[in-house]
């Protein structure tokens, strides 16, 4: 590769949307996604966004335990500088060799130079980042070509797995080394199917060959395996002096079931097309990412239908509780007022007397009563504080039975999909809660803010246009009068009669004559005046009420589905979709 | 195995597999559920071998060469190794003639395994065991570790084979983890002939140690052997040891010690997945029992408060009926003012008033009186024994029941509250009705007699009644001397003294009433504790399956975590090690401890 060639500069479009993924990484809300998002992440950052694709072509030894990578490694580099033994297990650590480890890009790797002593590279290198990667200078190793030693992926050492996952995301060609007792693991064939069918490019090295023929036919039920043709196949025979590290191991080609003598490492420096491995390898990580985020964002979509979902059944059943709670306390006040203030307002001398007169008899009749009632019983309270009372004795015996079938409907329509969603809801909908759920709600409905001034216009309103279709208005006018005066008058002229001795009947008898008459008088106007102002208040009420119950009953599962910003994942999406012809075969072309 | 400790076995296995069902309902990950099932099938399928030929499986990872050595130890080639991998796809069985395979074959995944036959001898290797050449542990063919898998449940020892490569592999030693101490090992090392002595002694050390840590091995030594050089030199490096300890394996002695071990090791995983859940657990139970007791109090306090009020409004009622109970035992004038009511007042008045102008108006008025006030009694002891009257409606008692319960439920798990006796809510309301019937008929059959019996003592009695008697006995001196003397009394005096002794009587009847006013007030107190006596008996019963299926389900919890500790004590012998420390992070679940 010629280092003066212009190489494409890195699209602006994969800077964007790598900031967007690195965001999403923190908010995965389980490991499986968090996982994809990680990789997406390293493979935009470490490969597709650095800048020495011209001066570096990553080379990664990978391979099950004890397959002689460390060995492959050592006879490329031509020393003993990673530390490989019979028993394996060896190398625990990346470790690189170059020429010029200096024009390593930072955001690849953090390169740490180190001078190797007669034993090799020995030095007990601490776990850092991914990113971090001691490397050797080495002259003999070409241009281009960064070399690098990754420990085994399928022991349980630990750590091991993880380092040669994390050199995955950066190799632009793979050297795969496996011997005839692993060429058929299950956990050589999983860890790179994935990675190989995005399209990277790989050699295969099969050590331990019992033959050229064998080591032929594994290498090709291997490829098969892998579904994709390595770019050579190089064989090593069994070698006792190798294997105890006596003599360096040099794979030569091997070609339709012979050995040729090309090693290795000639075919690397001389038969290799650098640009064209590099092209190859920049788009299957491309290939990579879309396929990584297209998982993430399929399950991030089921995900947050099922959220929106659950967000909307909580809705549905607290709004049908605050509504029935808000019903179950509506005041009759509000309307008979209309109706009387409406009738006041009438134009015509003769009926204005005749309401004057009334209502001056409505009212003397209502002191009288409540004057000789106040002075044996404590006044009565206030219209909103009936109201309020009246709720809360709707509301107090059905709220555990509310929270149970919250609970459940919200369990059935998913919510138990999702160890998060499921734990938080039970314990938001915990049973130990509950007086903490009432206390909550108490204060609630204390603090509320009276809203009579707007439900009376409302039902001034209702009136005017029930008034406008009417014609037997004064038929109206001597009911809403009855509905009135009727209860004042009886009550008043009970508490007279028996001078203050049945204040409890005359109060009682007032109560019920009243909702009568007012029944009668709903019942009169037809139901859609009545409908109409039950909905409203249904919903002036309810409204609140929904609130009150949504942050005492779900606070934290209710702040969990609350639906998230758009922005923050739009990019994400905006991508794939630009992606996505080009995704179904591997090769995906950077958008402009 | 003695007789007593198999009889032991198979009734800890009844009352093991009994626990597990009570406690299916419990709120386990899934993968704990399945463990547990798995790990009980497995502890049945090891009490059933008891008695029966030693079954040893040959497990590894590909290529380590396990058909090479069940042809060496048999001394032909009844497997076919290979060089292709995987190579075994069908399980060879070598057992010996007599021992019937047939049950233990059945229902193997996978392809039928090859069964050979041979005669067994008391001294050479083949002693009777039945040796299995299993497929591999992990190459491309995952059908082959299910065939593994379901060999080595069958197996009670496992003899490892690995290769240099194969040692510290993930996938065999996750497969032989979830075997630790459940099966006998046996650990080799193949290939022998390929390593130098330097490295032999290193990876036996290293499989050693991987062993000890991750199956909990308690073995001696890592055989290192080349099955190939074998087939030629049966005395060739490693391998009269390793034929050594295959055949002591199946020695009776040793199978039944590794049986045991097998076995306790089952036990003890049970036991520690019970105990790892036993905390979120008691928990749990502890949120259910403490709304288990809110609702055995709320509930029933909730409907006394109803009955009570009610009660009250019928206090003057009961203090009427005391009234006339004590009347009834009281025989003579003061009784029968004592049970005067209102309408018998109203009509002796309306009597007296009449009485100057028309006797007989009088009479009429005074009987169509007592008829009245006798109706009217009638009336109020049926309303006070009919219970409908006394608890709420049935919407309102549903409210409640509903109220009382959701909190319970909601502390049960999902699983649980489907499973769980939960008291019905028609039943409860038809006890606490039979609670308060019972309640007031024996308030009218006992409790108001008794009552009435102390409350009406004969000094108070002959206060009230002596004086009108006497008076009665001087009107009547006084009318026998005016009939004699011929100055009779008049119709007037007569009606005087009959007012002044009725004005007599009405006084007692007023200072009686307010006497036992107090005493009716007692009774409604006596009725109301009764009551609530008997409301709380009525949720113990009906709270009962539920707390008793609590209970159970702790004891089972409690048994399954002591039940390596209880079958250690039944079942170890002199000659078995001491107990294996266990740590608490046990080597079952799969752990990714560091392995270098």
């Amino acid at each position: 590769m010629d280092p003066s060639e212009p190489h494409p500069p890195v699209p602006p479009n994969l800077e964007s949307l790598w900031v967007c993924v690195e965001a999403r990484v923190a908010k995965a809300p389980n490991e499986t996604q968090r996982a994809r998002l990680r990789e997406a992440e390293a493979i935009l950052r470490r490969d597709l966004l650095t800048q020495d694709h011209a001066t570096h072509l990553v080379l990664g030894m990978l391979g099950p335990n004890n397959a002689g990578k460390s060995a492959v490694f050592n006879g490329l580099v031509g020393q003993n500088l990673s530390p490989s033994r019979a028993t394996g297990g060896a190398t625990r650590q990346l470790l690189g060799a170059c020429s010029q480890p200096d024009a390593i890009d930072r955001r690849r790797f953090q390169v740490r130079l180190v001078s190797p002593g007669p034993q090799g590279v020995t030095e007990v290198l601490s776990p850092g980042p991914p990113e971090s990667l001691p490397v050797v200078a080495v002259p003999h190793v070409q241009a281009p070509f960064l070399l690098i030693d990754a420990p085994d992926f399928d022991s349980v050492m630990e750590g091991h797995a993880q380092a040669a996952r994390d050199l995955l995301w950066v190799t632009d060609l793979a050297v795969l080394v496996v011997t005839r007792h692993s060429y058929q693991n299950l956990a050589v064939v999983e860890f790179l199917r994935d990675w190989l069918r995005a399209g990277h490019p790989y050699v295969l090295v099969y050590n331990e060959a019992a033959s050229a023929a064998t080591a032929s036919a594994h290498a090709e039920v291997l490829q098969q395996s892998f579904g994709q043709p390595a770019e050579a196949v190089f064989g090593a025979p069994w070698d006792e002096e190798v294997a105890n590290g006596r003599a360096p191991l040099l794979p030569r080609l091997l070609e339709a079931g012979h050995w040729r003598e090309e090693t290795l490492g000639a075919w690397l420096w001389q038969q290799l097309q650098p640009a064209a491995i590099q092209a190859r390898a920049r788009e299957a990580s491309l290939a990579t990412v879309h396929q990584r985020l297209s998982d993430w964002y399929r399950d991030f979509q089921s995900r947050e239908s099922l959220r929106g979902k659950l967000h909307g059944v909580a809705t549905q059943e607290l709004e049908a509780f605050a509504h029935e709670i808000a019903r179950s306390a509506m005041p009759m006040g509000p309307i008979l007022d209309a109706f009387r203030r409406v009738l006041d307002q009438r134009p015509g001398v003769w009926r204005q007397g005749y309401r004057k007169g009334l209502r001056w008899a409505g009212e003397g009749m209502q002191r009288l009563s409540r004057k000789l009632a106040g002075s044996l019983r404590p006044v009565p309270k206030s219209a909103p504080e009936q109201v309020r009372e009246a709720e809360w004795q709707a509301l107090e015996p059905k709220l555990a039975p509310t929270m149970e079938r919250l609970q459940q409907r919200l369990l059935s329509a998913g919510a138990a999909q999702d160890e998060l969603w499921s734990k938080l809801l039970q314990s938001d909908l915990a049973p130990s809660r509950l007086p903490a759920i009432r206390e909550q709600l108490q204060r609630d409905l204390e603090t509320s803010p009276e809203s009579w001034q707007e439900f009376s216009t409302y039902c001034e309103g209702l009136v005017e246009a029930e008034m406008a279709d009417r014609n037997n208005e004064w038929l109206l006018q001597i009911m809403v009068d009855l509905a009135h005066l009727l209860p004042a008058t009886v009550a008043a002229v009970i508490v007279v009669q028996t001078g203050g001795l049945m204040t409890d009947v005359a109060v009682g008898s007032m109560g019920a004559l009243s909702s009568m008459a007012t029944e009668r008088l709903s019942k009169f106007l037809g139901t859609q005046t009545a409908q109409a102002a039950r909905v409203k208040w249904a919903q002036m009420r309810g409204e609140p009420w929904r609130q009150w119950l949504w942050q005492a009953l779900l606070p934290e599962s209710g702040a969990a589905w609350a639906p998230p910003d758009s922005s923050q994942w739009a990019p994400i999406a905006t991508w794939l979709d630009q992606n996505s012809a080009q995704a179904g075969s591997h090769g995906i072309r950077e958008s402009s | 195995m003695a007789s007593e400790k198999i009889e032991f076995l198979a009734e800890e296995m009844d009352r093991l597999r009994t626990d597990r069902e009570t406690l299916r309902s419990l709120p386990w990950p899934a993968e704990v559920q399945g463990e547990l099932d798995r790990l009980v099938e497995d502890l049945e399928a090891q009490r059933l071998r008891v008695g029966r030929a030693a079954v040893l499986t040959l497990v590894g990872s590909t290529g380590a060469g396990k058909s090479t050595l069940l042809n060496a130890l048999v001394g032909k080639a009844i497997a076919e190794p290979g060089e292709s991998r995987p190579t075994t796809r069908q399980p060879v069985v070598y057992a010996p003639e007599d021992a019937d395979v047939s049950e233990w074959l059945a229902d193997l995944p996978g392809p039928a395994p090859r069964v050979e036959r041979y005669r067994p001898s008391a001294l050479g290797t083949w002693s009777g065991q039945i040796v299995i050449d299993a497929p591999d542990t992990n190459s491309v063919e995952t059908s082959h570790r299910a065939v593994v898998q379901a060999l080595a449940e069958r197996s009670d020892v496992l003899v490892v084979l690995a290769h240099r490569q194969s040692v510290v592999e993930e996938s065999t030693v996750r497969f032989l983890e979830s075997f630790a101490q459940m099966r006998g090992l046996v650990l080799a090392l193949g290939h022998g002939d390929r390593l130098s002595a330097a490295n032999r002694r290193e990876l036996a050390q290293q499989l050693e140690s991987l062993a000890r840590e991750r199956f909990g091995w308690r073995g001696e030594r890592v055989h290192v052997l080349s099955p190939l050089e074998a087939l030629e030199d049966p005395q060739s490096q490693g391998w009269p040891e390793f034929c050594a300890e295959l055949h002591s394996v199946a020695q009776a002695g040793q199978l039944r010690r590794i049986r045991r071990y097998n076995a306790l090791g089952s036990a003890g995983r049970i036991a520690q997945w019970v105990a790892r859940a036993r905390p979120q657990l008691d928990g749990q139970w502890e949120a259910l029992e403490r709304e288990v007791a809110q609702a055995t109090r709320d509930l029933p306090a909730r409907v006394l408060e109803e009955v009570s009020r009610r009660l009250d409004l019928r206090q003057s009622d009961l203090e009427t009926l005391l009234w006339d109970e004590v009347g009834r035992r009281w025989i003579g004038p003061g009784g029968l003012a004592l049970r005067a009511g209102g309408m018998t007042s109203l009509g002796l008045g309306a009597g007296a008033w009449l009485a100057r102008r028309n006797p007989l108006l009088a009479a009429g008025a005074a009987a169509g009186a007592l008829v009245t006030s006798k109706w009217q009694s009638r009336q109020r002891e049926q309303s006070v024994r009919g219970g409908e009257a006394w608890l709420p409606s049935p919407g309102e008692w549903t409210r409640w029941y509903e109220a009382a319960l959701a909190p319970v439920r909601l502390a049960a798990s999902t699983a649980e509250r489907e499973a769980a006796p939960w008291p019905s809510g028609e039943e409860l309301q038809a006890e606490f009705q039979a609670a308060v019937e019972d309640a007031l008929s024996d308030l009218m059959d006992r409790e108001l007699p008794g009552q009435a019996e102390q409350a009406a003592r004969s000094p108070l009695r002959w206060a009230v009644d002596l004086p009108v008697y006497a008076f009665a006995l001087w009107i009547i001196v006084r009318s026998a001397i005016g009939f004699y003397e011929g100055a009779y009394v008049g119709m007037d005096f007569l009606v005087n003294a009959a007012l002044l002794a009725g004005a007599w009587l009405w006084l007692g009847r007023t200072v009686a009433r307010r006497w036992l006013r107090s005493r009716a007030g007692r009774l409604v107190q006596w009725v109301r504790a009764r009551i609530e006596a008997r409301f709380a008996q009525v949720m113990d019963v009906a709270l009962g399956p539920l707390q008793r299926r609590l209970t159970e389900q702790r004891e089972a919890v409690h048994r399954m975590c002591r039940l390596e500790a209880t079958w250690r004590a039944k079942l170890e012998e002199p000659g078995d090690s001491a107990p294996r420390d266990r740590v608490a992070n046990g080597s079952d679940a799969p752990s990714s401890a560091p392995l270098s």
